[in-house]
């Protein structure tokens, strides 16, 4: 087995309250994974266990791939330990099992609802509800952990004082057992304080915690992390990087990973190798780390710690096409014998990687938006998705309100057919979904006629009579921003990640992963984005520079950060001659 | 942690209201009459715990849907648990509302299936609300142990990978330390085994036909041992026999004198039992004697001893309890993963004769004591069982309006002492009530020896019927009539029941115009004045409180004028057979009274003659009832054989009354006039 540094050593024997920061490629979901291997191998409980949580799917696979890695062929990590995303250990362990009882009269399991497919309709008579757009965006609205409703995650501030609509209508959901993901987590927490021995019945399955890119952690999640805490669990961990907090679906902020590590209550252990990049580019890098900024840079100890390529700057200007700037880092990739593959390559957005597709309420009904969807993983992701898709939206066309599904959609439809027959209909309509690379407009139309002769020729469903399909298969017809967004394929509107010839994505989607080459396009010129003067300026613990700084941390050899040319800036602070070669297209 | 509460559903004979059984820490009995349901109860828990896909030990069928009396099937069939002090390691059953209980829920339905046929779903879930799935540890975690009517002990304890001993010796041999050394026992006795020619030349005969047959292609040999040096198969190959204690030692055998002179010792004489062509010896008992054997004496004995009976030559009784030791003792261990363990014995009383069955419910007692964890529920015909458990660890099963019903006597309305009161009174005789269509409660031996022999006369034999008389003489009825109404204080009708009591009149000495004086006998000449106040008399508050007992019951009570010898001697018919019986039972007196009686002119006086004979003799009323009852069946048996008889022994009304209720009712009754 791997060699384990002095770090790596003192943290496998840490118990208690520990904060673990994690330079990038500093091996973390290794280390965390020998841990949890540690404990499982003499773990004496049977109905008690450790649970590993991270923030997404793909990170909890990960720490199921790599503790799988290191066990006997044939063994993997079970009951009674728990890996999995913290929004699921969340719903499973306290909202979706103990929600009924923050209902009165007949309770239920809460319904968790992802999207809207009609289960939430917000009905008032009260103008200023309409005119604030609130009635049509009722999944804007959420709790908060102290009990108050946010919209977006801010005060409703609206001139209603007493008896808001939308709080009305949000009680009557809860009471419903109705609740959105957003919510979930405050939800949770409120429940927790009401019912203390569910923390403590918790605390008793879990007596051993670990957090992944606990950076990430929001305010209710790290309220419920107290109260893990304060109730007694034996081990907690939380590993991350306060420099690489960047979050996709809300305002990141590693102010709370940073709270524990100023903690006195919390012991703070580092992680401080870079087992990924060169030497030059941990040098380069460095100056972006607000932890590391009293540091030195990680040292590299990687299979290419001394790989002598330096980070390169490259300049170019407003006629460059993108295509040039990419066939210039094919080139330097050809000079570093780097293959020109996607898992060995990566091209680096801050934002999307396609271009005009912010098309303000494009979709007209979540049954059109779930074929999109579908139709992209039929033909390019997973096919196990799509098939859920494209099943949800034949039961909500053809059965009822998904919202009226007491637990599976399965069970309902078992007892008005049998699942064969219906799972039939589900696959007909998958394979006869169109393309997702022809244009919006076209797609619209084909998947309208499409969906209507496969329900028109079923014998054994019908469509429910108070819907039609010209309304559900619909979107937006006009966008004055963007008028041609019509011809651009469905595809580009889905796809979150190219990996046709090399990866193109946004910094988001590389988040924890490592390639041998990475460029990173910086593409604005002004503004509050990533720009070349922002680079240079932007504070180390904002989140512009974090993203940059992930970015530029997953290369093992070649790092290219690709630059618009400026007049008045030639050179950069933290991106200088001695560490970096300039050049320029 | 222990089962609280079970509630059944559309299961089989249960209703769309269904059952609802508790039940307490430790052993609980099911009972009830036979087809009333308590195999259906039995087989609902094990369905609910087999409620994973791989823990199948028994299936839910289509024909398990109850049948209503419409004929419809029901659609779904749902069976609760609930459990309390529940174990901190089941989260998926806790309720956090009430932290020491839990609970989880199984409910069957049907679905269409392909060509019209329908298939069989069920939906498993933990806690108040449904919903939340169960993991197979946690049924894992739940350990449920069958052993059912038609139960074979002989081949559940046979040697095989499952077997109960199998499991027992895993339990016990849980370090690979200890499997170890068991295989290298192994190991050493199939090498020398292997030493022995007849058993290499077996293994050669048998490789090299091999060898032919397969011709190279495999190259495969065999090797040959007692069984695979392997702990699974030491375990499934584990057996166990019964030890005879006595063997017979003839007068001839060599050995014989050797053990006649350690047997006569002060304190050895026990191990023999001498008779004529030899002794009967204790072996093991003689073996662990601290006397000189001669060494011939003791290897001819150890060799004897080493004879044992097969399971087969085993009595089914002895089998059954071998069985449960083996399960229960597995039970005993605490498994890391196991919380909770359910032993469940249909009728354990099967092969077993009462004593055994008594040893048999202490064992049970016992075993559990010690590991909380382990509850037993058993099914029973037995009054024996019954009168040895508590009335709150009874579930009594019955039909009543055409519905299968559950009553747990927990949830009788027994107040304060009652309880502990009737489980001393509930003997094995009166516990027979709980399997009985029809109860009588009475309060006297005569009326527990003549009822039988009148209900005979009116056609209603009361074993037919399957009615009880219950004798409650000399105690006090009210707990036996709170037995009837639940605490909330609805009633609980598992039996059609009647009480007969004498009314007593004429007993309150404060009341100056009605009190008859315990002084008067047969022969006073006060006979006036005594018919004069019977007529007037008023029930005495005895008899009135027992009835307004009743009221809350569906107890009918039944009152005697004044007594039964009262109620008998007033019919003209039934004289003569009294005095008969009282001849019998007073030789010297009696003829007197025979005098007296016969110098009375109306009924009533010679009623009131009689009664006054038969009060001031209350002692000896049983053989009076004794004699009574035998000339009553005398009639029955002419009757029976269409013999004429002269006069017709009459059974008062109000026994009539009461035999009618528990029985089938007469519309005649009420109109037919007592002569």
């Amino acid at each position: 087995m791997k060699k384990l540094t002095p770090e790596q050593e003192a943290f496998l024997e840490a118990e208690g309250k520990i904060v673990l920061c994690a330079c990038p490629g500093s091996g973390k979901t290794f280390i965390v994974a020998r841990k949890l291997l540690k404990y499982v191998e003499n773990w004496e409980y049977a109905h008690r266990g450790v649970a590993v949580l991270s923030f997404t799917n793909v990170a909890s696979q990960e720490i199921d791939k790599q503790t799988k890695e290191l066990m006997p062929e044939g063994y993997r990590i079970e009951y009674p330990h728990f890996i999995g995303t913290i929004d699921s250990f969340i719903d499973s362990f306290i909202l979706l099992r103990f929600g009924y009882l923050m209902q009165e009269g007949s309770r239920k399991r809460p319904v968790i609802l992802h999207e809207n497919y009609g289960e939430i309709r917000f009905y008032t008579k009260n103008k200023e509800c309409h005119a604030r757009g609130c009635i049509s965006n009722p999944f804007e609205f959420h709790w908060s952990s102290d009990g108050k409703l946010l919209r977006n995650g801010k005060k409703v501030d609206c001139s209603i004082t007493t008896k808001k609509p939308c709080v009305a209508f949000k009680q009557a959901m809860i009471k419903k057992g109705f609740v959105t993901q957003n919510e979930a987590t405050a939800l949770s927490y409120r429940l927790l304080k009401k019912y203390p021995q569910i923390v403590d019945a918790i605390v008793r399955r879990f007596p051993i915690v670990m957090i992944d890119e606990a950076q990430d952690t929001s305010k209710e999640q790290m309220e419920i992390i107290d109260l893990l805490t304060d109730a007694g669990v034996k081990t907690i961990i939380l590993v991350g990087d306060p420099d690489q907090s960047i979050y996709e679906w809300r305002n990141a902020t590693p102010e709370f990973f940073i709270a524990k590590v100023k903690d006195d209550n919390w012991k703070t252990m580092w992680l401080t190798s870079n087992f990924r990049s060169s030497q030059l580019i941990c040098n380069a890098t460095q100056v972006f780390s607000h932890s590391l900024a009293s540091r030195q840079p990680s040292k590299a100890e990687g299979e290419f710690a001394l790989y002598q390529q330096k980070p390169i700057l490259l300049n170019y200007s407003n006629q460059t096409d993108k295509s040039d700037i990419i066939n210039k880092f094919k080139e330097l990739c050809q000079e570093n014998g780097i293959e020109w593959t996607p898992s060995k390559v990566a091209v680096l957005t801050r934002g999307k990687i396609h271009k005009g597709i912010d098309i303000d309420g494009l979709w007209k009904s979540p049954e059109v938006e779930s074929l999109a969807k579908a139709s992209y993983e039929w033909y390019k992701g997973s096919r196990r998705k799509a098939f859920s898709l494209c099943e949800k939206v034949l039961y909500s066309l053809t059965i009822g309100d998904i919202g009226d599904i007491k637990h599976e959609i399965r069970q309902v439809i078992e007892n008005i057919m049998p699942y064969e027959n219906w799972r039939k209909h589900v696959v007909k309509l998958l394979v006869s979904l169109p393309d997702p690379n022809i244009k919006l407009s076209d797609w619209v139309k084909s998947m309208l006629s499409t969906i209507t002769n496969i329900i028109q020729s079923a014998e054994d469903i019908s469509l429910i009579p108070a819907i039609s399909l010209q309304d559900k298969i619909k979107i937006k017809l006009r966008d004055a921003k963007n008028p041609g967004f019509q011809s651009i394929p469905l595809r580009n509107y889905i796809e979150k990640r190219d990996e046709n010839d090399i990866t193109l994505s946004s910094v988001h989607g590389v988040k924890g992963e490592t390639y041998d080459a990475i460029m990173l396009i910086i593409e604005g010129i002004k503004g509050n984005t990533l720009t070349p003067t922002m680079i240079d300026t932007a504070p180390l613990d904002s989140e512009l520079i974090r993203i940059a700084y992930v970015a530029m941390t997953r290369p093992r050899k070649l790092l290219v950060v690709a630059l618009p040319v400026m007049k008045n800036k030639k050179s950069f602070k933290r991106l200088p001659l001695d560490k970096c070669i300039y050049t320029q297209i | 942690m222990y089962i609280s509460k079970v509630a059944i559903r559309n299961f089989r004979v249960f209703d769309d209201i269904g059952i609802v059984a508790t039940f307490k820490k430790g052993v609980n009995a099911i009972i009830g009459e036979n087809n009333s349901g308590k195999t259906a109860l039995i087989d609902a828990i094990r369905i609910a715990f087999s409620s994973v896909p791989y823990k199948k030990d028994i299936y839910f069928n289509k024909s398990d849907f109850h049948i209503n009396t419409k004929g419809e099937v029901a659609k779904t069939a749902q069976i609760d648990v609930y459990f309390d002090e529940v174990s901190e390691d089941l989260f998926e059953i806790w309720d956090p509302e009430n932290p020491t209980k839990g609970e989880f829920h199984v409910r069957y339905y049907t679905v269409p299936g392909k060509n019209g046929l329908e298939k069989i779903r069920y939906t498993a879930w933990g806690g108040p609300v449904e919903g939340n799935t169960l993991s197979v540890e946690t049924f894992d975690a739940l350990e449920v142990v069958f052993l059912g009517a038609l139960r074979d002990a002989e081949s559940e304890l046979k040697p095989s990978r499952s077997s109960k001993l199998a499991n027992l010796l895993g339990t016990v041999a849980d370090s690979d330390i200890a499997r170890q050394e068991l295989i290298d026992i192994l190991i050493k006795a199939n090498a020398e085994l292997l030493k022995k020619t007849a058993i290499t030349k077996t293994r050669e005969i048998i490789n090299t036909n091999l060898a032919m047959i397969e011709q190279e292609v495999m190259q495969q040999r065999i090797d040959i041992g007692l069984i695979e040096p392997k702990f699974e198969s030491i375990a499934s190959s584990l057996r166990t026999w019964l030890k005879p204690r006595w063997f017979f030692i003839d007068k001839d055998n060599d050995i014989y004198t050797n053990i006649i002179e350690i047997c006569s010792k002060e304190g050895n004489q026990k191990l023999i039992e001498q008779c004529v062509e030899g002794v009967y010896l204790d072996i093991q008992g003689f073996l662990r004697l601290d006397e000189p054997i001669e060494t011939k004496t003791k290897e001819a004995l150890t060799n004897l001893a080493s004879h044992s009976l097969e399971l087969y030559q085993n009595g089914l009784g002895y089998n059954n309890i071998l069985f449960m030791s083996a399960v229960l003792g597995d039970m005993g261990y605490s498994k890391g993963n196991i919380v909770y363990n359910l032993l469940i014995v249909e009728e354990p009383e099967a092969h077993l004769h009462p004593q055994l069955q008594e040893l048999v419910h202490s064992f049970f007692e016992n075993k559990q004591q010690p590991s909380p964890s382990i509850q037993v529920f058993y099914t029973s015909h037995s009054p024996t069982l019954v009168s040895r458990i508590g009335i709150d660890k009874i579930n009594l099963l019955f039909e009543k309006d055409h519905r299968i019903q559950c009553t747990p006597l927990a949830e009788a309305n027994l107040k304060g002492n009652e309880k502990e009161y009737l489980e001393r009174y509930l003997d094995v005789t009166k516990s027979q009530m709980f399997f009985a269509k029809g109860i009588i409660f009475v309060e006297g031996i005569c009326e527990a020896l003549l009822l039988p022999e009148m209900a005979k006369l009116l056609s209603r034999p009361l074993d037919k019927y399957a009615v009880e008389v219950v004798n409650v003489d000399g105690v006090s009825f009210k707990p036996f009539a709170h037995l009837f109404t639940k605490s909330d204080s609805s009633v609980c009708a598992f039996a059609k029941t009647a009480l007969i009591t004498d009314d007593d009149r004429c007993t309150d000495k404060e009341d100056k115009d009605t009190y008859i004086s315990k002084d008067y006998d047969y022969d006073t000449d006060k006979l006036d004045e005594v018919i004069k106040k019977l007529s007037i008399g008023k029930p005495s508050s005895r008899c009135t409180e027992i009835c307004s007992v009743c009221e809350a019951t569906h107890i009918q009570p039944f009152t005697a004028k004044k007594t039964l010898e009262y109620e008998l001697a007033l019919s003209p018919n039934n004289v003569p057979f009294i005095l008969n019986a009282i001849i019998e039972a007073y030789p010297q007196v009696g003829p007197k009274l025979s005098e007296r009686v016969a110098s009375l002119n109306t009924a009533e006086e010679r009623a009131a003659c009689i009664w006054l004979f038969i009060q001031t003799r209350n002692k000896s009323k049983g053989s009076f009832a004794q004699a009574l009852s035998k000339i009553i069946r005398d009639q029955v048996e002419k009757l029976a054989e269409n013999i004429e008889v002269e006069k017709k022994f009459c059974v008062p009304l109000y026994i009539k009354k009461a035999i009618y209720a528990v029985t089938e009712e007469e519309d005649s009754v009420d109109e037919e006039i007592d002569t």
